[in-house]
């Protein structure tokens, strides 16, 4: 379903016009305007000194300006040192802490192309703000590593991450691996580390910002049996907000939730549940049970389909009243 | 192109716009003043000739007026029923289709009164102004998915309240 079909009648609000006199009367003032505030500020430049005033200033430099100069002298070198001593990435270490930093495992995506491995996680920033760290040059590199194995992402330019008018960032990283990096890596309880340097030449010299202590694959399987996954409508209503924000499809606004519990045994949904029979048997192994949402008379709505990969799958009905036939109109993908 | 024309030819553009945003936003009709002080400010702000969208960054200037022109009232404590009669002259003497068109435009904007600062922001420029989200965001400090999100909610929320407005189109 695309916005333009549940667009109804047109009733926009009308439009309010000013007449042209009074548009005229404005601009006139607002050009008046601007003239003057133009004019006021070429003369907030210094008066040009006349004769008499610059002698006047040179007389009293001569009298007055040694002590302050002396004293400027004194402030200047104490800001010289002040200068050599500021590393802006030590300070950035500084205004980084771990409380300020969130660094996340979030996926091991299998790439059958590569035949490779990548993790991929988000790392949120929050410093106080601070303009010398936005503009220094650094860069940011997420490290994954145990007992068995180490493996590093790309570059991150600090100036990517932040932007001019920020002091919290959000970004994704990246991590490629090969298989035996990530056989390795599943072996044993791994750590992140966030690291910064203006300068990535040769080996690793610093030590992370910071750093989290993740849990294996197999630590994690271990956890979920003991805790119980995610609950189901917590992670239902999670899916569904990401395929709003991804597809401009007011999922939540349109329609309602059926669990398929609540629909199976309805006559004129029949067709509707082997249409969704027909798609959960398509899935693999680790995707998410699809959800139905359809509209309050149950003729229109979608099939939420949420793959491992993270992919999300919008699936959109159409409902032929004639035939009490429920079909798929259309399928929006949606990948974050 | 020197400065004078390029005021003149920005003014041209947007001022109807900007005075609508104003009238729904502060749901009366005597907002020219506010107009020119919209556009003084953009000129007085130094980010005229620099700034790269200038339609979101005149309603982001319009908004902050409204907004200010709101909390002066406020001071003043006048009586919102005088004002809205105040701000609606008498119809008297106007043709039928436009006295039925004045009707609906107050219609919407009564409601428009009625509806949460957030919901009339997002509404606003997106009926009456007919930004883009992208747009409406840049204006608004917001994310895009937020606009949205806020926008589709007060569609629906507006149709709850009014329902001579079901037909409000959903853009």
């Amino acid at each position: 379903m695309k916005k333009e079909d549940y667009t109804e009648n047109e009733m926009k609000p009308k439009g309010y016009k000013l007449n042209e006199a009074r548009k005229k009367e404005m601009l006139s003032n607002i050009q008046q305007s601007d003239k003057r505030k133009r004019q006021k500020k070429k003369r907030a430049f210094p008066l040009k000194p006349t004769l008499g005033l610059g002698v006047a200033a040179l007389i009293l430099f001569i009298l007055f300006a040694n002590p302050i100069l002396s004293s400027l002298r004194q402030d200047t070198e104490a800001g010289l040192t002040n200068q050599i001593n500021f590393d802006p990435d030590q300070t950035l270490v500084k205004l980084l802490d771990k409380e300020s930093i969130q660094v996340d495992l979030l996926n091991e995506v299998f790439e059958p192309h590569k035949n490779a491995k990548r993790v991929t996680g988000l790392v949120s920033f929050s410093i106080p703000h601070s303009s010398q760290v936005i503009g220094n040059k650094s860069s940011f590199r997420i490290r994954v590593w145990n007992d068995h194995t180490s493996a590093m992402s790309k570059d991150y330019p600090s100036e990517n991450v932040f932007s001019k008018d920020t002091n919290s960032s959000l970004f994704a990283f990246e991590i490629p691996l090969t298989k035996e990096e990530a056989l390795n890596l599943k072996k044993q309880n791994v750590t992140l580390g966030l690291y910064i340097s203006p300068d990535w030449d040769g080996e690793l010299k610093n030590n992370p910002a910071t750093y989290k202590e993740l849990k294996t694959d197999i630590e994690l399987e271990t956890i979920r049996k003991e805790l119980g996954d995610v609950p189901p409508a917590i992670q239902r209503v999670e899916i569904v907000q990401r395929a709003e924000d991804g597809s401009d499809i007011p999922i939540d606004l349109l329609y309602d939730y059926y669990p398929i519990d609540s629909i199976k045994d309805k006559n004129q949904l029949e067709d509707l549940v082997d249409l969704y029979t027909s798609i959960k048997q398509k899935q693999d192994e680790g995707d998410i049970t699809p959800y139905i949402y359809l509209n309050k008379f149950q003729n229109e709505g979608c099939i939420i389909e949420a793959k491992k990969n993270f992919e999300i799958l919008i699936h959109e009905l159409e409902f032929d009243s004639q035939n009490s036939d429920w079909s798929i109109s259309d399928t929006t993908s949606v990948l974050q | 192109m020197d400065r004078e024309n390029q005021i003149e030819q920005w003014f041209y553009l947007y001022v109807d716009d900007v005075y609508n945003f104003l009238i729904y936003y502060l749901g009366h009709r005597d907002v020219e003043d506010i107009v020119q002080e919209v556009f003084i400010k953009v000129l007085h702000s130094d980010q005229f000739e620099s700034v790269n969208t200038p339609k979101s960054y005149l309603f982001k200037v319009a908004r902050n007026k409204a907004i200010d022109h709101i909390r002066k009232s406020k001071r003043v404590q006048f009586d919102s029923d005088d004002e809205i009669k105040q701000e609606f002259p008498s119809n008297e003497g106007l043709p039928e289709s436009l006295l039925l068109a004045e009707e609906k435009q107050n219609v919407f904007l009564e409601h428009m009164k009625q509806l949460k600062k957030s919901y009339k922001d997002v509404l606003i420029l997106r009926l009456v102004n007919e930004l883009s989200f992208e747009e409406i965001a840049d204006a608004l400090h917001w994310k895009e998915s937020k606009v949205k999100t806020t926008y589709y909610r007060a569609i629906k929320k507006l149709r709850e309240q009014s329902p001579e407005l079901k037909e409000v189109e959903v853009r």
